[in-house]
């Protein structure tokens, strides 16, 4: 297969995928969702095939362009109403609560104690800290924030005068 | 951009791609760039034939074959299957092409060893397609 051929196809695929990306808005592959990394695979592939010739331009541009307007919709009737938010990206959920795991919200997520304590550990809460976590929820990205009870807080500069009479310094 | 604007662009974006590949095609005659080449129609057709997808495989051929149906395409792979054996794989080969013709050769890896079937194609509408069913390029040995 001449080389020329594919140069000119793979300049093809990159400026079609990099228009869509640019015309369908930030949010269509920022959120990080799952669909959002299914959408990327298939995408993907999609360029595979036309780097090899396997489908012709029309008929990739056509495929990617009806998942990107799909994906475009469904993102621009999200940030319409939060029912369809909830819908298609799911809910933030509560997997630890005052330092304890939440069974039921464990199950959900189909996750363990151990993977909480991964989570935990990336946000910086050491395992033998829990209790300092008032909550941790696994967002929609599959990521975990993390938000600490009030005496674990990082101090802020503007409350150092009244910590210093607290302590009597 | 705004929830409404980001899906006309995105139309926009494909209409424009659309129109540039049908430039290339239709245009400037690009016949193995933008379009599958012959070589890799005959591919893509033979490859749908071995896993029996043969209204897949009417995709690639021409209306005269189309209308031959899908059961001329399944007596065709039988006849390949009793001869060679199951195709394993298939690897479209240089073509030679003049005008809106070609012809293009398939190299088979069958049961029964290397093989090639030749395909004869037709240019319609942009695009390469099949319009044999494909004839032994050598005699089959067993």
């Amino acid at each position: 297969m001449e080389l020329h051929r594919i140069a000119v196809r793979a300049a093809f695929a990159y400026v079609v995928l990099l228009a869509l990306l640019r015309a369908s808005g930030k949010r269509t592959v920022a959120q990080g969702t799952a669909f959002d990394f299914v959408l990327a695979l298939v995408l993907g592939d999609m360029v595979d095939d036309l780097l090899w010739a396997e489908v012709s331009a029309a008929r990739f541009t056509v495929g990617v362009g009806v998942l990107t307007l799909a994906h475009t919709l469904v993102s621009a009737a999200a940030g319409w109403s939060e029912r369809v938010d909830r819908l298609v990206s799911g809910t933030p959920l509560a997997a630890v609560a005052h330092g304890a795991p939440r069974a039921a919200a464990l199950r959900a997520e189909r996750m363990n104690r151990h993977e909480v304590a991964r989570m935990l550990r990336q946000e910086g809460v050491a395992d033998e800290d829990w209790r300092d976590v008032r909550e941790m929820c696994v967002e929609v990205s599959g990521r975990a924030s993390v938000r600490r009870e009030p005496w674990a807080e990082t101090p802020r500069r503007e409350e150092a005068p009244r910590l210093r009479r607290r302590w009597g310094r | 951009m705004g929830p409404v604007r980001a899906p006309l662009a995105v139309v926009v974006v494909v209409a424009l791609a659309l129109a540039a590949a049908a430039l290339a095609v239709f245009g400037l005659g690009d016949a193995s760039t933008l379009v599958p080449p012959p070589e890799a129609e005959a591919e893509s057709f033979v490859r749908a034939m071995a896993t029996h997808r043969y209204e897949q495989a009417l995709a690639h051929a021409t209306d005269e074959v189309r209308a031959a149906g899908a059961g001329a395409l399944r007596r065709r792979q039988q006849e390949i299957e009793r001869a060679r054996g199951r195709v394993r794989d298939a690897r479209g080969g240089p073509a030679w092409r003049s005008g809106d013709w070609a012809e293009a050769a398939v190299r088979l890896t069958t049961d029964a060893g290397e093989a090639a079937l030749r395909f004869r194609l037709v240019r319609r509408a942009g695009q390469w397609r099949v319009a044999s069913l494909g004839e032994w390029e050598v005699t089959p040995v067993r």
